[in-house]
């Protein structure tokens, strides 16, 4: 609760900032703002369950998860200073969106009630329409942004259907509740209609085929640095959200939505991983490899306890610590190269070793090998997989991350090998904070790839 | 009585949707669309909900529709600027909208129309008066959190709509 309204304040003052004269340090205030908050969260809320206002559920699995979604929006806040500080000049107006729609994010892993998920999932979304469009001389960036909006839209509105038939069959909006009766009566359909249009409206939000369509011209179109946050802050927020939806509304998942989300899984991981393999452009890579990574999620879903939780947190942890310095290393490519086409990566690593070596790391972390995070994310979904009885979709997932090697390899390789001699181009180093946050980022990869226990015992206690 | 008007309005409400889907023209469409939303107040109306009814008129049929109208006369669209879209495409779509029907009736199958008497509820029952005590009471969280949504719209319709300010 105090997360939201701190949040929300801080993105009031990023609004007003240009009024009041702060246009200068709003960006150092906003991330000590937001570093404040993290900590007042985990000092407040922390092994102190809390219902607010029966409509927000603030337990241990809140905190782990606004943690983490803070800590995107900081990342995010320090990686795109550079490209803020050079080229855009309504600086306070985007902050402010970014920041009303971390707001979204974590009223999305705290509902307790269907009224509050709605409010969530929209505070989450309009402010990302509002920022895909924001290159207004790309006519690419404003398609981007109404295709995004129109299939938004129109995925709420199944949303709302969905809520509609859940009222309609347990005359509440009350999660509590809901799984009281879900704990009774299993064979209303329009309870399992209810779900259903639930579930196809979450599997939009995390591109899952085959409602995936919208992702990669949207990814593409949309400004680098907003993408970064699309492809991280909401895939993270969305699974978050989704996984409390069934925690918290069934005492045990229903047998249809089981077997919809395993379906929905194996073809995401599928058409995900092998349309990734025919593209050119980086951005949609990332765009396509980030359907695949919420088809490996989408295993998680069914599976409830401590270890569905524990898994959750390290895959999605090192999903958006791995995705926003690649993005990054994007970002500085394309000023350069003036593409995102992967022939933009040529020599990188000898031009620039740093990013090279960034975009290195994040490469293996999302192919899932050691010593990276990702690792451990891969290796815990599956095996809790495997033991839930997934063999199937495992096996899916296996050939789906083999496939996906080839890819992210393709990249690695594109940038060490290279038949032109060139030297370092000092235009592309980072500044500072830029700089010092790729580290913190490279390093927690690493600490977290080689330490998988600190997440995983931190997972328990949720 | 009441199932006799049910039928009726939904039927208009199905006869004008189809209407807005089918009709070549951007405007009949828009008017249809009109038309539909007055039926679906009716059936508001029904139910007993006489602040929604209003509400859904006024906001709907009354400020986006003429909105709509707005816009489809600036863009001065018509039907020979519609594009005729490909026939798989339509193919699909009919497809999925038939899939979602079928599930639709499936889930319905077991409800009767007239199931519900309007008779049981209480004397304002869908007054604004019930709204507003229950909108401040139980779902105050939601309608407060409601003012960032709109916050961020205005931000967003300024910031898209603005020149960019440039530096020189």
């Amino acid at each position: 609760m105090k997360a939201i309204i701190f949040t929300s304040a801080l993105g009031i003052l990023a609004m007003i900032s240009e009024i009041i004269g702060l246009k200068k340090i709003i960006l150092p205030l906003l991330i000590v703002g937001l570093l404040l908050t993290i900590g007042v969260n985990i000092y407040t809320e922390w092994n102190y369950t809390q219902v607010y206002y029966g409509m927000m559920l603030a337990d241990n699995y809140y905190v782990a998860f606004s943690t983490v979604l803070l800590s995107i929006t900081v990342l995010w806040l320090l990686l795109s200073s550079e490209s803020y500080l050079n080229e855009e000049y309504n600086r306070g107006d985007h902050y402010a969106l970014i920041l009303f729609s971390t707001v979204g994010g974590l009223l999305l892993v705290s509902f307790n009630n269907l009224a509050t998920l709605f409010m969530g999932v929209e505070i989450l979304s309009i402010p990302l329409y509002i920022l895909a469009g924001s290159d207004k001389n790309n006519k690419y960036s404003i398609e981007a942004s109404i295709k995004y909006f129109l299939l938004g839209s129109f995925a709420t509105g199944i949303m709302l259907l969905g809520i509609a038939l859940l009222y309609g069959a347990t005359g509440t909006f009350d999660l509590g509740l809901i799984a009281q009766y879900n704990a009774k009566n299993m064979d209303n359909t329009l309870y399992y209609g209810g779900t259903l249009l639930l579930t196809l409206s979450f599997a939009f939000k995390v591109s899952a085929v085959p409602f995936h369509f919208w992702a990669p011209d949207v990814y593409t179109g949309a400004p680098t640095f907003i993408t970064a946050f699309m492809s991280a802050f909401v895939k993270v927020a969305a699974f978050a959200g989704f996984y409390h939806f069934i925690q918290q509304a069934y005492l045990s998942i229903p047998l249809p939505m089981e077997n919809t989300i395993i379906l929905l899984s194996g073809a995401t991981i599928l058409v995900g991983n092998i349309a990734a393999v025919y593209q050119t452009d980086m951005k949609r890579i990332l765009a396509f490899s980030g359907i695949a990574q919420a088809g490996y999620l989408l295993l998680l879903l069914p599976i409830q306890g401590e270890l569905g939780k524990s898994s959750l947190l390290v895959y999605l942890i090192a999903y958006g610590i791995a995705n926003l310095p690649a993005f990054y290393v994007l970002y500085k490519v394309s000023r350069i190269g003036g593409s995102t086409n992967l022939e933009s990566f040529e020599g990188l690593g000898k031009k620039q070793p740093i990013l090279a070596l960034v975009l290195t790391l994040s490469m293996i972390s999302l192919a899932g090998l050691p010593p990276a995070a990702g690792f451990f994310g891969k290796f815990y979904l599956f095996t809790l997989s495997i033991n839930n009885g997934y063999l199937w979709s495992v096996l899916i997932a296996v050939i789906g991350s083999l496939i996906s090697i080839y890819y992210y390899f393709k990249v690695i390789i594109r940038m060490y090998t290279s038949t032109e001699s060139t030297t370092g181009d000092s235009s592309l180093s980072p500044s500072l904070q830029v700089y010092v946050t790729l580290v913190v980022l490279l390093v927690s990869i690493l600490i977290l790839g080689l330490f998988p226990d600190i997440l995983v015992s931190i997972g328990r206690l949720l | 009585m009441d199932n006799i008007l049910f039928y009726i309005l939904s039927g208009i409400s199905i006869g004008s949707a189809l209407l807005v889907v089918l009709s070549k023209n951007p405007i009949y469409s828009v008017l249809s669309l009109i038309i539909t939303f007055a039926s679906i107040s009716g059936h508001l109306l029904l139910l007993s909900a006489e602040f929604l009814a209003i509400v859904n008129l006024i906001v709907y049929a009354g400020a986006i529709m003429v909105l709509f109208l707005f816009v489809i006369m600036m863009l001065n669209l018509n039907e020979t600027t519609e594009k005729n879209s490909n026939l798989i495409s339509k193919l699909a779509a009919t497809g999925a909208a038939g899939l979602l029907l079928i599930s639709l009736v499936y889930i319905f199958k077991s409800y009767q129309v007239g199931q519900f008497s309007t008779q049981q509820l209480t004397e304002d029952f869908g007054s604004a008066h019930q709204l507003g005590k229950i909108l401040f009471n139980e779902f105050l969280l939601p309608f407060e959190i409601s003012s960032v949504l709109f916050l961020s719209a205005m931000i967003g319709a300024v910031m898209l709509g603005k020149k960019d300010l440039k530096q020189h």
